[in-house]
């Protein structure tokens, strides 16, 4: 039993209470499971630099002029130390030869004018910094979102299925503000700072080398203070954030399904739940500050260890005329001053450097989905694809989201222009996706699929989804008026034709009976129109897009009989004359087809009229079979 | 609290008491006459040796040193206190705030979107946080620092301490107007930042449609637009703090500069030191510093009243489902519902449901049909006291329930909703939900009941699958299920089904209908549903149109009569006729029947009919 270890134990249990024993850095995720925090990669600032290039003449006269700005404030130190000399050497008849009261006065009154000037200076530097930092900054912002909206719409449809909204979001959003303060400040803080340290230590060494000496050895010791709390204190908010994030998730669950936990009586057990994330996040952030509350003072004793060596040391040296009496009180001043300026650069560089972690983080992740190349291009050599008749042939299609795990296997079919298929099917047999690879929303790993004799491969995506309607299951509205979502696809179309187009596909009534007519704002994702109203805009859209080829999901959910009606009419009108494709859910889709095709795992297992099939007496016989009796 | 105000008096005090003795230091040296100090002395002996001035010096340094050792010691107590009292009262106003949220009942739900309560218990609590966190106790430091400061000065000299108050009203003068200016422009910098996400969020939601019409270059264009208008905006923001940063400092700078003015002409009147001129700097450095921190309090005040206010409107919005205070439990009974001359309206200007009559005897099951809007949701929404009728009376087991336990009511009502929520948690939880303290055997069996079992099995972890954000994503379908297992699994005495099979492929409602005849035997189910498939088990058919029953009676009876019932049924039982056998003539009349809707789990061949 030593002292010694019990001491270093103590010192370690106090440690860790003050600072807690926690992952590192890099570890910490945001709520979406992702980092949130990257050391510095020189691969990403280099990146990051290339966008900022077309803007270097700004942020160099940026920088220019920011520079100038510092060195002018810097003065201030010297022009305190003249005017103290100055007063003080007049007070104490020191000056020779002596000036009159007036003249002295006079003469402070200049120093103080040229003070004025060079501040004054400053100020207007400061004012032109802000304005051409920030507008070269944003423009970068707004040129990396511009890029990055273009480059989401390239991406192929796989793309979508496997990344959630969410996280697609969070990559136009957070990921692009993280990167804000870097790309607008970023520059001038590393150049203002590295200036402002460099200068009060040039200066205080200019000022008095020996001040300078017995203070400089306090430099190394601020940088490892600094570098430790940093990654620590980053770490603990990062912490305090997560729990933070915790709580607002549980808030913004409990309230989306407030109707289920009240249904179900859960409101005291949710609470102690929340409760419990209510009191780890008090003890995150009390933490959090507790660091904070022995960093801060540590600084300050640097800083107050600094100051006192000169204090003395400059006491020391005026006192022993080492320095010029007349000029010595000032120097001592001056000296006192620099060190400051010498010490704030730290603090602002500790800041800098966590937004930088950040923005790294960020900056990975938007250049990964930047660099993410969408699976379905047109080809270098891609035709455009002249007006199509309708004929689609599919040859020996194999096909799956993930390579390796097929949903179809060996498609081969053939509809003739103004033909009408239907897929019929089991959930998940592989219906959707044959409509997909139609549209080309995916390419397939083997065969081909032509449109009148083109292979869909070789020509522009363009010309392709000109020719092409499609209506899915949910019913995608924009926001905007009725009208602009009929006119989305064609949006040189004039009321008229939209009119015309909805008369002529008979939903023209429907469509007017809801409160503004086809002046009706649709809320977001169609929150106020009916299921039966969105479904008729959406089979109007396609009527005025008149596309030569059109596929449909049928909806399975029911709406009420009157507008089924209607639908059904509408849907009668909008197919006649196209090439259709449709996911058939009802009896009576099915029984107007010129042609079945019954998938099953993949395969086309049965194929022919509905009466042909009922003949076959395979499995399309018996889906038919439980349709029909489905009563029991 | 009171310990933090406390705490931070002492440590203005002392940070005060710090900058005047660093001006007595250099006035120390100031003072120190050559001659009193040998030129070949060390530091160390002139320090230890010495009289008068040096000594003072000396002292003061060592005071200083022991202040600013105390200083950190109070600097630390400080920030944890700080911190601690302001987080004590968010948990407390965020608990609040919380309970109130899950008891409020569910018209307060529907009054406020779901978007705005979660903005409001999250970023108005966080206003309001960061007030209480900051403002309050900087607004007592900006009081202590700057009235500490002007004491000081005024110690020194009353010229220089009323020279240096002449910035402050013209400060705080035009901080205000600036924040009356710029605040409008930060809304619509904000704003615009909202449109903007707005483009890109329908973009990617509605990515299919903008695929399949080739409008990729129409939607680069409709979001460089919105960049262009949320750049301007920024701009705009940007160009008034340009012009605001440097009048705030040029202020600054100006009486920095007449205080130094007034400083020197007194130094060479000789009456300050040289000591003052630092101290001066020092303090007015701090008083500026606090001046500036001004404009952010002054933001964060104008925010947390707006917070405070939207806040203590969900506090104090009253309950509107009351539970009375000698509420009793619901006595045992088989689930007997009676509802008496019930009139409902979600605004009592336009009831939804009027004079309303029923009764359902214990272990029946009773189908609800009518059209879209006619109040089936509302009338089931009532049983279990979500609202209370504006007339009329609702009881079970001969008890009104009202006068009953809400806890008591809600756990003898289960309900799967027409919108399917599950948490994000396990599988398992999800079912359990409604009594979270079961094995899993009944958690198994109430999802194989749902038809839930098999998919859930398939799923990577099976019933300890997480669900929602970060989890597995299940379909319509699934979740529905999924739900249906949930109600089940509460072994409610009454379950109500709003249209619970929806979004279930046929085939499979079919298999959950049949297995839930076991469920339903001692139960007395509500199901709203449109398949006359669903409808026609059911011991009692109601048809409700228009608020009112219209129709009542068993399957058979309502076909038999003139009405809605025999419209829909007619709609959906021509099918009826359909046979395998029954030929070309059969062809035929489908052909003629094309454009009735007919949907495939719709087709009606019951033999026994």
């Amino acid at each position: 039993m030593t002292p010694r270890t019990d001491r270093t134990s103590w010192l370690r249990s106090l440690r860790k209470r003050l600072l807690g024993s926690t992952p590192r850095l890099t570890e910490i995720l945001t709520a979406d499971g992702e980092e949130r925090y990257r050391p510095i990669d020189w691969r990403l600032i280099r990146r990051l630099f290339s966008c900022l290039r077309p803007y270097a003449r700004q942020y160099a006269l940026g920088i220019v002029l920011g520079l100038v700005m510092i060195l002018l404030e810097m003065q201030s130190p010297r022009f305190m130390a003249a005017i103290v000399n100055w007063t003080v050497n007049y007070a104490t008849g020191q000056l020779d030869p002596m000036p009159t009261e007036a003249s002295a006065i006079a003469r402070l009154a200049l120093l103080i004018g040229l003070w004025a000037l060079v501040l004054g200076v400053a100020l207007l530097l400061h004012r032109g910094t802000i304005l051409i930092m920030t507008d070269a900054g944003e423009r970068v912002q707004f040129d990396i979102r511009r890029r990055l909206f273009a480059h989401l719409q390239a991406l192929s449809m796989s793309f979508y299925d496997r990344t959630k909204l969410g996280r697609i979001i969070s990559r136009c959003t957070s990921d692009v503000n993280s990167l804000r303060e870097i790309n607008v400040w970023g520059l001038d803080i590393v150049a203002k700072n590295a200036l402002m340290m460099v200068v009060a230590a040039g200066m205080l060494l200019y000022t008095e080398p020996r001040l300078f000496a017995a203070v400089v050895w306090l430099g190394p010791i601020l940088f490892v203070l600094n570098r430790v709390y940093r990654r620590k204190a980053a770490l603990c908010y990062q912490i305090a954030r997560e729990g933070f994030t915790r709580v607002s998730a549980n808030l913004a669950e409990n309230i989306t399904g407030a109707r289920v936990v009240m249904a179900f009586n859960r409101q005291a057990g949710n609470l102690s739940v929340f409760n419990a994330l209510q009191e780890a996040n008090t003890i995150n952030n009390v933490n959090a500050a507790r660091l904070n509350g022995v960093y801060q003072p540590l600084l300050g004793l640097i800083g107050f260890a600094g100051k006192a060596i000169i204090l003395i040391y400059g006491g020391y040296l005026v006192a022993t005329g080492r320095i010029d009496r007349t000029i010595g009180v000032g120097s001592v001043i001056a000296a006192f001053l620099y060190w400051e300026w010498f010490m704030a650069p730290i603090v602002n560089v500790g800041n800098f450097y966590n937004q930088l972690m950040m923005a790294m983080a960020g900056a990975e992740r938007l250049f990964n989905l930047l660099d993410t190349p969408p699976e379905v291009a047109d080809l270098p050599d891609a035709i455009h694809l002249p007006p199509i008749r309708g004929h689609v042939r599919f040859e020996n299609v194999t096909f799956g989201y993930a390579p390796g795990r097929p949903v179809l296997f060996d498609i081969t079919f053939e509809a003739q222009p103004g033909q009408m298929i239907a897929l019929v099917g089991a959930t998940g047999s592989g219906k959707s996706s044959i409509i997909s690879l139609i549209g080309r929303f995916y390419q397939p790993q083997q065969g081909r699929i032509l449109i009148d004799e083109h292979d869909i491969r070789h020509v522009t995506g363009e010309s392709l989804h000109r020719q092409m309607g499609l209506v899915l299951q949910v019913n995608y509205l924009f926001t905007g008026t009725v009208m602009d979502n009929i006119r989305y696809a064609r949006p040189d179309a004039t009321e008229d034709d939209v009119l015309t187009a909805a008369r002529g596909l008979g939903t023209y009534d429907a469509i007017a009976a809801s409160r503004d007519g086809f002046h009706t704002q649709v809320g977001e994702r169609g929150a106020n129109m009916s299921l039966g109203q969105r479904q008729l805009i959406c089979f109007t859209r396609a009527f005025l897009a008149d596309p030569r080829i059109f596929m449909l999901d049928e909806a399975t959910s029911s709406v009420d009989s009157a507008t089924e009606r209607i639908v059904q009419q509408s849907l009668e009108r909008l197919l006649a004359g196209r090439t259709t494709f449709i996911v058939a859910h009802r009896l009576s889709t099915i029984l107007r087809a010129d042609l079945i095709l019954v998938i099953d795992a993949g395969r086309i297992v049965e194929r022919g009229t509905h009466w042909e099939l009922l003949e076959q007496d395979g499995k399309y016989a018996q889906l038919y079979e439980r349709f029909t009796t489905q009563g029991e | 609290m009171v310990l933090a105000c406390l705490l931070l008096v002492v440590w203005t005090g002392v940070e005060v008491v710090t900058v005047r003795l660093t001006a007595s230091a250099v006035d120390a040296i100031q003072a120190i006459h050559i001659g009193e100090t040998r030129f070949d002395e060390t530091v160390w002996s002139w320090l230890n040796g010495g009289e008068g001035e040096i000594s003072g010096l000396r002292r003061t340094v060592f005071v200083l040193a022991a202040l600013t050792i105390t200083m950190g010691v109070l600097r630390y107590l400080r920030e944890v206190a700080n911190s601690r009292v302001s987080m004590e009262m968010v948990f407390y106003i965020r608990e609040a705030v919380y309970d109130k949220l899950q008891r409020a009942g569910f018209a307060f739900h529907d009054a406020i979107s779901t978007g705005e309560l979660i903005n409001r218990s999250l970023s108005d609590l966080q206003n309001v946080r960061a007030f209480i966190q900051s403002a309050v106790l900087i607004t007592l430091e900006i009081v202590l620092i700057v009235g500490g400061y002007m004491a000081l000065l005024l110690s020194r000299s009353p010229w220089v301490a009323a020279l240096s108050m002449v910035p402050l009203p013209v400060w705080t003068w035009y901080i205000l107007r600036f924040s009356r200016k710029a605040q409008p422009a930060l809304k619509a910098a904000m704003e615009a930042g909202d449109k903007n996400l707005a483009v890109i969020t329908e973009n990617i939601a509605g990515v299919h449609v903008v695929k399949a019409f080739a409008t990729e270059p129409q939607e680069i264009a409709k979001y460089g637009r919105s960049c262009d208008d949320f750049f301007g905006k920024v701009m705009h923001r940007i160009r008034l703090f340009a012009d605001f940063a440097p009048v705030i400092r040029g202020i600054a700078t100006l009486s920095h500069l007449s205080l130094f003015l007034a400083a020197g002409v007194l130094i060479i009147k000789g009456r300050l030191n040289a000591g003052d001129v630092l101290m001066l700097g020092s303090a007015m450095g701090a008083i500026l510093l606090r001046l500036q921190q001004v404009a952010v309090i002054n933001d964060q005040y104008q925010n947390a009243i707006v917070s405070a206010r939207r806040l203590y409107e969900i506090l104090m919005a009253p309950p509107s489902v009351p539970e009375k205070p000698d509420a009793r439990p619901l006595p045992p009974g088989k689930g007997h519902v009676h509802i008496e001359h019930v009139t409902f309206g979600y605004d009592p200007a336009h009831p939804v449901l009027r004079d309303l009559n029923l009764d359902v005897p214990g272990g029946s099951t009773v189908a609800i049909v009518g059209p879209t809007g006619a109040g089936k949701t509302t009338l089931v929404s009532l049983i279990a006291r979500f609202y209370d009728p504006q007339q009329g009376r609702i009881l079970i087991d001969g008890m009104d329930i009202r006068d009953a336990a809400l806890a008591s009511l809600r756990t003898q009502v289960a309900y799967v909703f027409q919108e399917t929520f599950l948490f994000s948690d396990t599988v398992a939880a999800n079912i359990a939900y409604g009594r979270p303290l079961s094995d899993e055997g009944t958690i198994e069996a109430a999802a194989r009941l749902a038809q839930a079992h098999e998919f859930i099995e398939a799923l990577p972890l099976g019933y300890q699958t997480m669900l929602g954000e970060r989890g597995h994503n299940l379909s319509g379908g699934q979740r529905q299920r999924l739900a249906i297992a949930r109600a089940i699994h509460a072994d409610p005495r009454i379950l109500v089904l709003d249209d619970a099979t929806a979004a279930v492929d046929p085939e499979t409602e079919s298999s959950i209908r049949k297995a839930m005849r076991l469920v339903m035997t001692d139960r007395t189910v509500f199901v709203i549903a449109h398949r006359i498939s669903t409808v026609k088990r059911a011991d009692m058919v109601i048809v409700v149109e228009n608020g009112q029953i219209t129709q009542q009676g068993t399957h058979d009876e309502l076909l038999a009569q003139e009405g809605h019932y025999r419209q829909i049924v007619s709609g959906q039982l021509h099918a009826d006729a359909l046979g395998p056998d029954d030929g070309a003539s059969h062809m035929d009349r489908m052909m003629r029947l094309g454009t009735i809707p007919v949907s495939a789990g719709e087709q009606i061949h019951d033999p026994e009919d």
